[in-house]
């Protein structure tokens, strides 16, 4: 018998992936967060622990860096981006100088160690940067709409974009050949190319790919995953880190990829599942506790801890005089602008790389991650049990769609439409399939075929098949149970909504608000919202779907008052229209081809939908 | 208003505690004035460098007085330029004692050295410069297509060298020699006593380069790679690390292999396309 030790890829991933289960939970049981565990564990099979990784190995490095950019890709990806238009002047303000004060302390404190410009301003932006670590405590608190969470929220992706911004420079300027004006001329030039690639050209090539390829889960995936790759080696082309590229690419599919979407569950799950734990072990390999334990790494790591949270406090404090905020609110803005964890580790092993930082560099950072979530965590569970929970709040219609679909209709053009409505808050959407438990007609090949058309109408849509002889109460159990923001409930036949047919009994019996939406409509060329002041929430809602659907519209919204006659739409033309009796929804016209008309009956006067993300 | 106005407080004391502590131990820290890691030369203005032999192909041309070249002695170079340096000195010091970590008061060892537990008990390793899996260096001619073939060749390593292991652990040929060096074992196979000598892919592909009807036929899978040794009680390895990872990205590295070793790199691993890589 010849046994030999273990060794090979196939142990070392062995030895990684167990780090990636054991550690979290290891840590975990004292309170501390998971990437701890990942770091721990990474120093301890690595060349300073170990040396179960040896450090020549370049296997889980380079899978490392696979996940770094992977890790950008989610930060861009899960930002959202709608609280930049609804509080634009309070993130703009805000995201300005909880950049710029950070950034000044960070490269003050490294010019006055006497490092050079390069390595104190890489400094600054690392510094500058954050990680929104506690936002599930502040969204737990029914908090997310506040709007000072949301300019905290909102400045992210500000900030954390000034700060790559200026990681690029500096990285380009260090490992670029050439002279500076050349370099910083490329630079310029490699970001503006980017920027178009990724905002502009990447969503309009990845629509098209979704809807072409988009109906097997896993190609949906690939077509992400393929898009901050591309977005990534673009921006190395050009001499700009990849992570640059990655965070771009993650902006610009953000409202193909929705929050709670079933295309984000998945990049969420390999993220977390593979690629983002390896990254942090892989950092953790280089982690040495006896340079950690040096009094002058600890010592850099208190100065850092000065010119970070300093500069996050300050910026944080100046929004009660700026911004009007209370001081619960802004000590709420500070323990969400100030955990420094996923940037701040990508910019720091960024530096490592091109030699701008040394080792004691990474473990004094990583001192500064440890104690800013240890802080951030303490003071926004405080500050989120003060600051009370913004009453009656309206949570966008867009938010999350659901659609309601009868067995063995055409369902297109309600996709679209769908799509339509969540597209401006980059929402979720679940389309609800009732099938008759005594004679059921959806099976496998009708799951794919509605699949497929999700994807092809642009809609990220998780499809749940619900057995229920009642369909009203399939609809509203499976809408409810989704946290839908609207549903949409679509019928072919004229009897679905008339007087006592199913549409009634979901409005009827809905807390969610509801359109009933009849034809199937593929170009929104024209929109006309009719009013109805004796069905004032039906004519409320009606103008809201109105302004959703207006962003799509080729032609202007119209709004009518006249209910004298019910108009029949044309081909191309969306007619929303308020129901204040089914009788009289019943008197709709045959809706022509290529056109459609939503029926928005009275909202159900009960309680406001608590808000759940 | 009134516990937010302690929390605040409470903050402010938290940061102005860190800074007092920070003041308080100042007079004993010593913070330092790089990013990098200082480099504090034995001798004032000179990379002092440790090597076994100059010229040794590929790594080092010229003489120890006046160096010429070489891929080695151009990333010491590129390491005095960093670290401010005027010159490069070179001592010579054979291969077994600088295992044993006597570095005859050299800064650094540049002598294809890779790490080993063994050798790290006597000297601090930088982090990689090139990894160099084992190569077959052979007459040309010829071929060694997969690790059948490999057996049944005859082999020569130099003692002491991590090719020792890998060559009775990985390949285990029917018939093998250590040789004293790896001048010898060269020898030997020039002459037709071994058919092929397992060396670092780097080395065998340098000396290929210069030594006419030398080939090398093939690469094997391994994650050995070459560093830079400094001695045991040496503070300078950080800066040594931050440069190897400077000049990685900025191409150095690649631009010396490109010159000297005759082979392109890649971003992270030494992997030569046209060797053939035996698993």
């Amino acid at each position: 018998m010849s046994l030999q030790a273990p060794e090979g890829p196939a142990w070392e991933f062995t030895v990684l992936f167990a780090i990636v289960l054991v550690g979290p939970i290891v840590v975990q049981r004292f309170r501390l967060p998971g990437i701890i565990g990942l770091l721990i564990g990474g120093y301890l099979i690595g060349p300073n622990g170990l040396e179960i990784i040896s450090a020549g190995n370049t296997t889980i490095p380079d899978v490392g860096k696979l996940g770094l950019l992977y890790l950008m890709f989610v930060a861009g990806v899960e930002l959202d981006l709608t609280l930049i238009q609804l509080h634009r002047r309070s993130v703009v303000i805000f995201s300005l100088l909880t950049f710029s004060v950070p950034m000044l302390f960070g490269t003050a404190v490294g010019l006055l160690l006497g490092w050079s410009a390069p390595a104190a301003l890489l400094l600054g932006s690392l510094l500058a940067s954050h990680t929104l670590l506690t936002y599930p405590i502040v969204r737990r608190a029914g908090l997310a709409s506040n709007p000072a969470a949301a300019t905290a929220i909102g400045a992210t992706v500000v900030t954390d974009t000034l700060a790559l911004v200026v990681l690029a420079a500096v990285a380009g300027t260090e490992t670029g050949s050439g002279s500076t004006v050349t370099i910083m001329l490329q630079l310029v030039i490699g970001l503006v190319v980017l920027g178009l690639a990724t905002l502009w050209l990447t969503p309009k090539v990845a629509s098209i790919a979704l809807r072409r390829l988009g109906g097997e889960k896993t190609v949906r995936y690939l077509v992400a995953v393929c898009a901050f790759l591309a977005a990534a080696s673009l921006s190395e082309v050009f001499g700009i880190e990849g992570i640059v590229g990655a965070f771009f690419a993650g902006l610009a599919l953000n409202r193909l990829i929705p929050n709670g979407g079933p295309l984000m569950d998945r990049v969420e799950f390999f993220g977390s599942a593979v690629f983002i734990p390896v990254f942090m072990v892989s950092v953790g390999l280089i982690l040495d506790p006896a340079v950690m334990a040096e009094p002058s790494t600890l010592g850099l790591a208190a100065l850092l801890i000065i010119a970070c949270m300093g500069g996050k406090f300050i910026a944080a404090y100046l929004t009660v005089p700026l911004l009007g905020f209370t001081r619960d609110e802004s000590s709420l803005v500070f323990s969400l602008t100030s955990p420094q964890a996923a940037a701040t580790l990508a910019a720091v092993i960024v530096g490592l790389n091109i030699g701008l930082f040394g080792e004691s560099v990474v473990n004094a950072s990583l001192v500064v991650i440890l104690f800013s979530v240890v802080l951030s965590t303490v003071v926004a569970e405080r500050a989120a049990s003060r600051v009370p929970p913004p009453a009656g709040e309206e949570r966008p219609l867009g938010a999350h769609v659901a659609v309601a679909i009868e067995a063995g209709q055409a369902a297109e053009g309600a996709f679209r439409v769908a799509s339509w409505i969540a597209a401006p808050e980059g929402g979720a959407a679940t389309v609800i399939a009732v099938d008759d438990p005594r004679a059921p007609v959806i099976d496998g090949e009708v799951r794919e075929r509605l699949d497929r058309e999700a994807v092809a109408a642009g809609l990220d849509a998780d499809l749940r098949v619900v057995h229920d002889s009642s369909y009203a109460h399939g609809v509203l159990n499976a809408a409810t149970a989704a946290g839908a923001s609207v549903l949409i409930a679509t019928s072919g036949q004229k009897s679905a909504t008339a007087a006592g047919g199913w549409a009634e009994a979901v409005s009827e019996s809905s807390s969610i608000p509801t359109a009933i939406l009849r034809g199937e409509i593929e170009s929104l060329d024209s929109l006309r919202v009719m009013a109805d002041d004796e069905c004032p929430g039906g004519s409320a809602l009606a103008e809201r779907i109105g302004q959703r659907l207006s962003t799509r519209s080729k032609g202007e919204m119209k709004v009518e008052r006249d209910l004298e006659s019910i108009p029949v739409p044309r081909p191309g033309e969306l007619l929303i229209r308020p129901v204040e009796s089914w009788e009289l929804l019943a008197g709709l016209p045959d809706v022509p081809a290529g056109a459609a008309v939503i029926a928005v009956p009275d909202p159900t006067p009960v309680a406001p939908i608590p808000v759940s993300d | 208003m009134g516990s937010a106005g302690a929390f605040w407080r409470i903050s402010l004391a938290a940061l102005g505690l860190i800074a007092a502590g920070l003041l308080a131990s100042g007079c004993e820290l010593e913070l330092s004035s790089s990013s990098t890691g200082e480099f504090n030369p034995s001798a004032p203005n000179v990379l002092t460098v440790a090597t076994e032999q100059v010229p040794a192909a590929g790594f080092w041309q010229g003489t120890v007085e006046h160096p010429t070249g070489g891929f080695e002695y151009g990333l010491a170079r590129a390491m005095a330029d960093r670290f401010g340096l005027d010159r490069v000195e070179i001592r010579t010091v054979p291969f077994g004692r600088m295992i044993e970590g006597d570095l005859a008061g050299a800064d650094i060892g540049l002598r294809q050295l890779t790490p080993t537990p063994e050798r790290e008990e006597n000297l601090k390793f930088s982090i990689p410069y090139l990894s160099s899996p084992p190569g077959a260096l052979v007459r040309s001619g010829t071929d060694v297509p997969d690790l059948k073939t490999a057996k049944e060749l005859s082999w020569a390593v130099a003692e002491g060298t991590t090719q020792v292991s890998i060559l009775e652990d990985q390949i285990d040929p029917d018939e093998h020699i250590v040789a004293p060096n790896q001048a010898a074992a060269i020898r030997m196979l020039r002459r037709g006593d071994v058919e092929a000598v397992l060396l670092d892919l780097p080395v065998a592909l340098a000396i290929a380069q210069v030594r006419p009807r030398l080939d090398v036929a093939a690469q094997f899978s391994g994650d050995e790679a070459l560093a830079v040794a400094l001695p045991e009680s040496s503070d300078n390895r950080e800066a040594v690390d931050s440069a190897i990872r400077a000049f990685t990205a900025d191409g150095t590295i690649g631009d010396l292999a490109d010159e000297w070793l005759g082979t392109s790199l890649g971003s992270s691993s030494f992997s030569v396309p046209d060797v053939p890589l035996i698993r």
